[in-house]
């Protein structure tokens, strides 16, 4: 898992320190465990054959017709407050890619 | 003579608007509370006083010139710090939001202020709404006001905490698993998660979108109601807010005992639990059962897959939203340049604490490719016939009773690098959450050594005013808002 842990946090774009591998192994390894439980599952037993005897009593009208909206406005109070310190130009600094 | 403090809020929100006293009078008191007190507690991340001391202000002359002020005219409300107000600082208490703040109020935030209520400062939690003892905050554990060595539940456990100490009398949480439910039954209030669609979620920073919920916190029914009206309704800001009338009503006793409620107890739950919250969950049985109600014994087959489907989808929903914090548009200082795009976005979510990267990394593996089937789309179907079951369940029964946690609370550090027994505590919130129901959390008793213990009721989708109803005459049996941690 000491390698497969490192190529999890690659995938998920994390980095964590070397002394901290060991034990962020072992806790994903007992949290995969507990998801085993799911191999378990069969819907054998547990399908609902009929949904005639469910009673619904309130009808929700789920969709609503489109109502068209102006757009925030982008200045003054909801304006976001970006990280001005990294901005050129008027735009946002980012690393290259 | 009992201070101001000590009162629930509908009865102060009355006397500020018959002028007995004044909303800016009320505000210093409660003012001068929290600063006695939480530095105990550890409930706030940030505090509002000066805001707070000028909304009362403008609410004084209001009520001078005549005008109507709302349901929660004077009444100061703590909000939960993933929830957006304009002005304050929103840091999901985390390092990676530390100073950010919210140029927008949350829909919940704006009713609120609409309905003259007082936004009186931000609640500790679990960064992000990751956890069940709020240990897991930047700022530090909130602390159990019942015995400050105790945790106080999560992840909401700023919002529960600063209620039971009488700091504030009402809160507003988030519950993505019993984030409102737990810590409201180790402190001893009331917290509610309204059904999912009910309460607009514009302006909660997500974890888990299709789980989570705001609600709130309060230490009796009659104050909990009116906030609930306020926040809830359709929202055009969140599509899956649902259009429909929300007006619950608080009946009286006399109207109760004509309901009848059929109440499914879970019996099977209440036997796991530890002895002492079983035998006060009994207790609660016995008590609807003197009110009229009618109990039958009853269990949810698939509830031994719910945990697994849970933490599957919730940890994925996370992994995908967490994903936002790049350190570009929000975050803590440090300079992109000469990074390259990968390591950047690496090392800055590095500031992640570390049971928020365990729950990362558990949603990058679920998701990945070659994994999918064996766990997401798994416990996405096994998530939608534990709905099933609920749907026929509710077709017999109108309340669903068992303990909302299966254990009392437990010591600082105790289980905090265990992420599997932390898991295992939410066994019985997480299920109205999968299925999208709501589900209060009323206190129910102490234990031997003073600890509190809260049942839970789970209705069906919408049936918010059933779950009021059982919480009336819960508070009636045993007169549970008195029940009060000497701090």
């Amino acid at each position: 898992m000491g390698t497969d842990i490192k190529k999890l946090c690659a995938l998920a774009k994390l980095e964590i320190p070397e002394q901290n591998i060991a034990e962020i192994s072992g806790k994903v390894k007992e949290v995969l465990l507990m998801f085993d439980k799911l191999d378990e599952f069969t819907t054998e037993g547990f399908e609902i054959k009929s949904t005639e005897d469910l009673k619904f009593e309130r009808a929700f009208e789920n969709l609503r017709d489109d109502r068209p909206r102006p757009t925030l406005e982008s200045s003054g109070k909801t304006r976001p407050k970006l990280k001005l310190k990294n901005t050129k130009d008027g735009y946002v600094l980012g690393p290259r890619i | 003579m009992r201070s101001l403090y000590e009162l629930p809020a509908f009865v102060v929100s009355r006397k500020i608007q018959d002028q007995e006293i004044s909303a800016e009078e009320y505000i210093s008191i409660i003012i001068e509370r929290i600063k006695e007190v939480d530095s105990k507690v550890n409930s706030f991340t940030s505090l509002n006083f000066e805001g707070a001391l000028t909304m009362s202000r403008a609410i004084d002359k209001k009520i001078k010139e005549g005008i109507n002020t709302g349901l929660l005219t004077g009444i100061p409300v703590g909000i939960k710090d993933n929830i957006s107000v304009q002005g304050l600082k929103n840091t999901c208490a985390s390092r990676m939001l530390s100073e950010y703040v919210s140029p927008y109020d949350a829909t919940v935030v704006s009713k609120i202020k609409e309905q003259g209520g007082i936004i009186i400062g931000k609640l500790n939690m679990d960064e992000f709404g990751m956890g069940t003892t709020s240990e897991y905050s930047s700022f530090g554990p909130v602390r159990n006001p019942w015995d400050l060595e105790y945790v106080a539940g999560g992840s909401s456990g700023g919002s529960a905490a600063s209620v039971a100490s009488l700091q504030i009398p009402l809160s507003l949480g988030s519950d993505t698993g019993g984030s409102i439910r737990c810590p409201s039954s180790f402190c001893s209030v009331i917290g509610i998660k309204p059904t999912y669609g009910s309460v607009s979620r514009s302006g909660l920073i997500s974890y888990s979108n299709s789980l989570e919920q705001i609600g709130p916190i309060a230490r009796t029914i009659y104050d909990l109601v009116p906030i609930l009206n306020v926040i809830s309704g359709e929202d055009p800001k969140d599509n899956t807010t649902v259009h429909k009338k929300y007006d619950y009503q608080l009946n009286t006793i006399d109207n109760l005992l004509t309901k009848k409620y059929k109440v499914g107890v879970l019996n099977e739950f209440i036997d796991d639990s530890e002895i002492e919250v079983a035998r006060t969950s009994q207790k609660k049985v016995k008590q609807l059962e003197d009110y009229g109600c009618e109990l039958e014994d009853t269990r949810i087959p698939l509830a031994d897959y719910a945990l697994a489907s849970y933490y599957v989808i919730a940890t994925a929903e996370a992994s995908s939203n967490l994903s936002r914090y790049d350190n570009l548009r929000y975050g803590y200082e440090g300079s992109p340049e000469g990074y390259e795009w990968n390591s950047y976005f690496s090392e800055s979510r590095s500031k992640f604490g570390d049971e928020v990267k365990l729950r990362i990394l558990l949603g990058s593996y679920v998701l990945s490719a070659g994994y999918f089937g064996k766990y997401y789309a798994k416990a996405q179907t096994i998530r939608s016939m534990i709905k099933r079951e609920f749907d026929i369940l509710f077709n017999k029964y109108d309340i669903l009773l068992l303990p909302t946690m299966p254990v009392l609370p437990f010591k600082l550090g105790e289980k905090i690098s265990q992420p599997i027994e932390q898991y295992n505590l939410d066994v019985y919130t997480i299920l109205a959450n999968l299925a999208g129901l709501t589900a209060i959390s009323i206190p129910a008793g102490l234990s031997e050594k003073g600890f509190p213990i809260g049942v839970q009721l789970i209705a069906n989708a919408f049936d918010e005013q059933k779950l009021i109803d059982a919480a009336v005459i819960l508070e009636r049996a045993e007169g549970f808002e008195k029940w009060i941690p000497r701090i």
